[in-house]
């Protein structure tokens, strides 16, 4: 699964230990979901999503999905 | 099963009994040291000190196994991975010194020891996870 967490923290400011500490889960996890190595549970897809105020769509590609027409 | 608590949070949980569990250890261990002889101790008092030092060492690895049930999912999931493998490493090791000894190709073994060999591997594995590959 493919995100733009990385592209939302810079946007804010913050450090991978500062989301983390908001998210209540270790910095490793930040930088596992982040490089793609570890896809998130969806309670914390969710708290992802709701912490930079988007959709979990928003935040989260299946890259395996369909293109929609209106994307093409 | 314990409930998450969070990162933070369990970590703490974990700390405050680790270290009296390790300060207890290395008391016991060092009284042991000087209040006990193999040689001329009762064998009562020999049996309470190997009590006495296993005990801190069995509290701390249920320590870890709260730990990982209280902590975040991606800690958790790669301490459980470690815990796994290091156990099925040190169940191996076991049977095949096992059946050395059975077969007397070897003497007695310290069964003690494979405390420290299960810790060694669990250390290894669970590092291992952050050099290759995905994790899920």
């Amino acid at each position: 699964m493919e995100n733009i967490i990385r592209t939302l923290r810079a946007e804010q400011g913050w450090s991978q230990a500062a989301l983390a500490e908001q998210l209540d889960v270790s910095r490793q996890s930040v930088n596992a979901i982040e490089t793609g190595k570890y896809d998130p549970s969806l309670p914390l897809a969710f708290a992802i999503a709701r912490l930079f105020g988007k959709s979990i769509e928003e935040v989260f590609q299946d890259p395996a999905a369909p293109v929609s027409k209106a994307a093409e | 099963m314990a409930q998450q608590v969070g990162f933070n949070a369990a970590k703490k949980r974990y700390q405050r009994l680790y270290w009296p569990a390790v300060a207890a250890y290395v008391a016991i261990c060092l009284g042991g040291a000087v209040i006990v002889d193999k040689d001329t101790s009762p064998i009562w008092l020999t049996g309470t000190f190997s009590v006495l030092t296993a005990a801190p060492l069995v509290f701390m690895m249920w320590l870890m196994l709260r730990h990982s049930e209280e902590t975040d999912e991606y800690t958790r999931l790669r301490q459980l991975k470690a815990f796994a493998r290091s156990a099925c490493i040190t169940l191996s090791a076991i049977w095949i010194v096992g059946s050395f000894q059975l077969w007397e190709v070897i003497p007695g073994v310290n069964v003690f020891w494979f405390g420290p060999f299960f810790l060694l591997a669990y250390g290894l594995n669970y590092c291992a996870d952050n050099l290759f590959g995905k994790t899920v």
